[in-house]
């Protein structure tokens, strides 16, 4: 463990210097990468350790975002209230979702999770009175001025507090999952993967299990939606398609399924990837699609898990510890 | 008496798998299930553990009907059972292998765990300490740190019942513990099982080897069809009419 800290301490030096004196457009895709790592995360859970592809992660995602949307304006609950609010929100959802589709194992599950994003996104574009449909909902409040002791007044209007805000969740997205995965839930998740009967006999209850993974999973996109809402300030039924579930599930892929890292990994270089092939416009979307590829067929465990197996053929004494 | 199963039936469409079987389990007895391929040993292993609802009939263990009540619990009533195949987590390490094992005394709840309270940890080091212990027990714990689908397969055999024992059963299943051992292991496997009879734990074991059920169990049960023809004493078994006239040019009674 210890020596796990000095990278970490490392990487959280770094993540608070690093937007200090950075261009506002840069600092933009911190923020964007942060987010969608949360949205990574969450679904990293289903697909890393239930060995569940999830095609609907988008929906939690959007329904995060229109209930912190709606909560905020209409009802003029406090930005804080109604960031954990709409997690619930979805995982409400996630409950209704969650309980016919996780029955069903794998295409179908992934089928079934199909059907719902599609529904869902329709049900953005459609419910009008509640979403103003495909023009979306404009002028979604920022969370406000927060009066902190030493820092004094911090207005989330400003990118480098909303950049804090973002890293912030997403460090308590990360070390939730770690721990959850390290103690006897994680160990059950994995069991039911490898082999659900025999999970079964030992006295794992694979729907229980499954049920708690995929609220955790939905909450956590939840979250992710309402810090999406409150830094665009504007929503609209595009964000949260079918496609975007797909955006999601290929960062987490590229990244590694297989790590708790892999997800963040994964949306931050395809965060970031596509924006420094701007210089090469009309051959962008090309080259993006070649290292998605190239990715895919030579790192089937993804960037992290390339990386780790790397660091970990370095040290040959590994295995023999308890 | 610690189990009674009363008139279990399972059909599958128009097969009769396990027809009206009347049987039941006394506490401390090592028993066996033996009976041609396809008499329904497994199937009526699946249905006493819930594996597959059975059709009919009631799994009475200590007083309450577990007739139909889903896999994991059974197991948390203390039935534990190993599968013939797929019995291992292959993918994860012996010592993962065993930790899940002992999923059903983990009793320190979600939020206890992730709020990091004391107690949570205190079981956890507990059931960690309990793991090593049985690896230790069946000589498994010099490979902990291994991938299961790296050990050879006697050593399978012995992690798939390190496994069951890792949950503390007060009745263990065995679903033809000795198939694919040769005579060595065999004997090894004896002595295992009586290990964990002088444990106090009760067990109960489906079987090919004749040799090696006259030799270990108190009572034997005779399938044939999905119907019990025999109950007794292995030497009354060896004995009866019957049930060499179901083995009649299969097997040789030692």
């Amino acid at each position: 463990m210890n020596k796990a800290i000095l990278p970490y301490g490392i990487l959280g030096i770094l993540l608070i210097i690093i937007p200090f004196g950075m261009p506002n457009y840069y600092l933009h895709l911190m923020i964007m990468a942060g987010i969608s790592s949360i949205l990574a995360l969450s679904l990293g859970l289903l697909v890393g350790y239930l060995g569940l592809v999830s095609f609907c992660q988008a929906a939690f995602y959007g329904i995060g975002a229109y209930t912190s949307a709606l909560f905020t304006m209409h009802l003029h609950i406090p930005f804080w209230v109604s960031l954990p609010l709409s997690g619930l929100v979805a995982v409400f959802f996630g409950i209704i979702i969650g309980f016919p589709s996780l029955k069903t194992k794998g295409p179908y599950f992934s089928i079934m999770t199909l059907g719902f994003g599609q529904i869902m996104s329709l049900i953005f574009v459609n419910w009008v009175d509640l979403t103003r449909g495909s023009q979306g909902i404009p002028g979604i409040p920022s969370p406000g001025i927060l009066e902190l002791p030493l820092l004094g007044a911090i207005s989330f209007k400003d990118k480098i507090p909303y950049y804090f805000l973002v890293l912030a969740i997403l460090v308590i997205t990360f070390f939730f999952m770690r721990k959850l995965l390290t103690c006897q839930l994680g160990r059950s998740l994995t069991a039911i993967r490898e082999n659900e009967m025999l999970a079964g006999a030992v006295g794992i209850r694979a729907m229980k299990y499954k049920l708690i993974a995929f609220m955790i999973s939905t909450f956590f996109a939840g979250l992710a939606g309402s810090l999406y809402a409150h830094y665009f300030r504007f929503i609209s039924p595009v964000s949260f398609t079918v496609v975007q579930s797909f955006e999601t599930l290929i960062n987490v892929i590229f990244g590694g399924a297989a790590l708790l890292i892999g997800p963040v990994v994964g949306s931050t270089l395809l965060t970031v990837i596509p924006e420094a092939l701007r210089m090469a416009s009309e051959y962008r979307n090309t080259i993006y699609a070649v290292i998605l590829l190239l990715v895919i067929l030579f790192l089937p465990g993804g960037i992290a898990g390339e990386l780790k197996d790397r660091l970990l053929a370095k040290r040959p004494s590994e295995g023999g510890a308890p | 008496m610690i189990l009674q199963i009363q008139g279990l039936t399972k059909r599958f469409h128009g097969l009769t798998a396990v027809d009206r079987v009347d049987m039941h389990v006394d506490k401390g007895e090592i028993l066996a299930i033996i009976g041609p391929n396809g008499a329904g040993k497994t199937t009526l292993f699946n249905c006493i553990t819930n594996t597959l609802p059975p059709t009919q009939g009631s799994v009475i263990w200590k007083g309450e009907n577990i007739a139909g009540k889903g896999p994991h619990l059974a197991a948390q009533k203390g039935i534990i059972r190993s599968f013939q195949h797929a019995n291992l987590f292959p993918a994860l390490t012996v010592k993962e292998n065993v930790l899940i094992g002992a999923h059903r005394r983990y009793a320190g709840g979600f939020w206890k765990t992730m709020a990091g309270a004391k107690s949570a940890g205190k079981e956890e080091q507990q059931i960690q300490k309990a793991a090593s212990e049985v690896l230790k027990a069946y000589e498994l714990i010099d490979k902990r740190n291994r991938p299961a689908r790296s050990l050879s397969f006697g050593e399978m055999r012995r992690l798939q019942i390190a496994i069951c024992m890792a949950g503390k059963p007060e009745l263990l299943l065995l679903d033809e513990p000795a198939g694919g051992l040769n005579p060595e292991e065999t004997q090894q496997l004896m002595g295992m099982i009586r290990r964990i009879q002088a444990q106090g734990i009760t067990v109960c074991l489906v079987e090919h080897d004749m040799k090696f059920v006259m030799g270990l169990c108190s009572r034997v049960i005779v399938l044939d069809a999905g119907r019990k023809i025999a109950e007794g004493a292995p030497a009354e078994i060896q004995n009866n009419q019957q049930v060499i006239k179901v083995y009649l040019g299969g097997i040789q009674f030692a």
